[in-house]
């Protein structure tokens, strides 16, 4: 399968850096924080890369998850699995009920829109002392057993969270790749021609919402088991924002540029601690260089730059030989 | 001719902001004809098509295609009656391949939703052949088979007016609205376009064509509508109307004799 090449080799990638670094804090810790970013980003390329849309509030969805198995695990000491259930149902009734209102609006008007929930979201999780501990947050969250298998070290999430960030590039590579793949990237290219087409642009863009918004809620119940604490910064304006610099710096409408997203946007602060008190500034200055030299995204950038440079290098190749045979 | 009106569109009317672009307009549509509706820049054609396609919703009038209204359902619900369309201005998913933007078109003849193909559960794969096939046999059925692989954006205009058609087509529809397919195109172009059309309509497709350029029009329109200020001028055959003073003094006598030689 032709289709998977991209895939099989990240899967391969994925399974041998345990293997070869089995001890590697970046591997198997940090490792860990780049699998759910990979998923988050992976789940909001749907909505703002193909689909041609924007949320600036998708921590919310994240913190939502979270904050359901946190609650319910330690308050009412149900199981995990029941608690994530609970919270991806609740999650997928919410965001259903907000994307019709909200996915009417356009543009800024939509940016506005979701970041006003977000926020609104967020000060929930503050202001609700009782359920959610407020701004210092909740711990004593218990971790996750997989049918009697403890996740009970770093190296053991590494491989539940890479399952679960693998198959959601795999299931994010089979949408785009189907009927309901063009008709999100459709309603990118032009909604009126979608909508004449016979695609329900309402609809699709809703659904979209809603489906990343799930997955963002399963990642943050997975994400407050394996940090057995949550607090509202981890799900705050600054989280979206962030997911949504992982789109883009990686390349939007390219499930493999969100994950290149992702990986570099979680590496690049742990690397640029050792520039202490300048590290933001130096972030921020690589961020805007990648966007003003590679507008399309690293990702997409780099490998059309690739794949341009390989094609001068042939045609270069060519007269060369024919003239070597003439 | 049967004489079964497959469109009827009877009092029609839509204005912005008080301005009628369309005003009391009514004309039927016979199965299987190619029905051309000319008029001068601003006569309301595009405003027309609109409303037909469901873009628009008019301010008065009826709509009844097959015997059903189209007034008042939102475009995606009038592709399923069977009415497809092409834009005056380009309208293509510049982000997709040309045979996806094909593909797009064959959106209602399969079914498969977001989640069977995200787990790509059984069915995907046979109906994504399907759809496949169907949008090759569309493009080649204009022409366009040796680009299939090839971006929308890398395309010259001429051929990004026949993927429009393509798509279109790739829906099966029984009813057609070309919106000035001949704007920008070449000769050599306009010809092949004019075969084109010929092609689609004997393939039962009925075709309703604004256009322009008066020697396509003249050639293969079974009748033409002229649109004058959003309402009716005259309707007839092509000679009727190349030989209607009403409209030759609407032309000026300039476009439509000369069309005539
Ligand atoms: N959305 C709109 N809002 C306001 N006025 C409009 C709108 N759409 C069309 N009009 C007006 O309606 C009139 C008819 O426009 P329309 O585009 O239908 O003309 P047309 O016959 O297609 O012209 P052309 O040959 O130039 O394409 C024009 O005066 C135009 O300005
Ligand atoms: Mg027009």
């Amino acid at each position: 399968m032709k289709r998977l090449h991209g895939f099989f080799a990240f899967v391969a990638l994925v399974a041998m850096l345990p293997v070869l670094f089995p001890d590697n804090y970046f591997v198997t810790v940090v490792g860990v924080t780049i699998g759910f970013n990979i998923v988050l980003a992976v789940a909001l390329n749907l909505f703002i890369g193909y689909a041609g849309q924007i949320s600036l509030g998708h921590a919310a969805f994240f913190g939502m998850g979270a904050y359901a198995s946190a609650i319910l695990t330690t308050r009412y000491g149900w199981s995990p699995w029941l608690a994530m259930g609970v919270g991806l149902l609740a999650v997928y009734i919410i965001a259903t009920l907000i994307s019709r209102p909200i996915l009417k609006l356009k543009g800024h008007y939509l940016a506005m829109a979701t970041l006003g929930f977000g926020i609104i979201v967020n000060i929930i999780m503050v202001q609700t002392v009782d359920w959610t501990g407020g701004p210092d947050g909740m711990s004593g969250i218990p971790g996750l057993e997989i049918f009697g298998w403890a996740v009970d070290s770093d190296l053991r999430w590494y491989g539940v969270i890479a399952v679960v960030m693998l198959l959601t590039v795999l299931v994010s590579l089979n949408i785009i790749d189907s009927r309901a793949g063009r008709a999100l990237r459709a309603v990118h290219g032009s909604e009126i021609a979608a909508q004449t087409m016979g695609v329900d642009t309402v609809r699709t863009k809703s659904q979209v919402f809603v489906f990343s918004a799930c997955l963002a809620s399963l990642v943050g119940s997975l994400f407050a088991h394996q940090q057995n604490f949550v607090s509202p910064v981890s799900f705050d304006f600054f989280v979206s924002i962030e997911i949504v610099t992982m789109v883009v710096l990686g390349g939007m409408a390219s499930t493999f540029g969100a994950v290149f997203g992702a990986i570099v946007l979680t590496l690049l602060p742990q690397v640029l601690v050792v520039f202490d008190d300048y590290e933001i500034l130096i972030l921020g200055a690589i961020l805007v260089s990648i966007m003003i030299f590679l507008p399309q995204g690293l990702f997409v950038g780099m490998t059309q730059g690739g794949a341009n440079l390989l094609r001068r290098l042939r045609n270069r190749e060519t007269p060369a030989r024919a003239g070597a045979d003439g | 001719m049967a004489d079964v009106a497959l469109l009827e569109v009877r009092g029609l009317e839509k204005s912005f902001g008080g301005v009628a672009a369309i005003a009391d307009l009514s004309f039927a549509v016979t199965e299987g004809q190619i029905y051309a509706v000319i008029g001068p820049n601003g006569a309301g054609k595009t405003t027309l098509f609109n409303m037909l396609s469901g873009v628009y919703v008019p301010t008065d009038g009826a709509i009844e295609f097959d015997d059903g209204s189209l007034v008042g359902l939102a475009p995606h619900q009038i592709a399923t009656r069977g009415i497809s369309r092409t834009f005056q201005n380009l309208q293509v998913f510049f982000n997709m391949t040309v045979l996806e933007n094909v593909m797009v078109g064959c959106h209602l003849r399969s079914s498969i939703g977001l989640y069977r193909a995200a787990l790509r559960l059984p069915g995907v794969v046979h109906e994504e052949r399907q759809v496949r096939d169907w949008a090759l046999e569309a493009l080649a059925f204009c022409g366009l088979g040796h680009l299939a692989d090839r971006s929308a954006d890398a395309l010259p205009y001429g051929e990004l007016k026949r993927v429009e058609i393509a798509r279109a087509l790739a829906a099966k529809p029984r009813l057609l609205l070309m919106d000035e397919p001949a704007a920008g195109l070449n000769d050599t172009e306009t010809v092949e376009l004019r075969e084109l059309i010929r092609r689609i309509g004997e393939s039962g497709i009925t075709v309703l064509l604004v256009e322009h350029n008066m020697g396509l029009v003249m050639e293969i329109s079974d009748t033409v509508l002229v649109l004058d200020y959003g309402s009716r001028l005259a309707e007839g055959t092509a000679t009727e109307i190349q030989n209607d003073p009403k409209v030759i003094a609407a032309y000026l006598g300039g476009e439509v004799q000369y069309a005539v030689q």
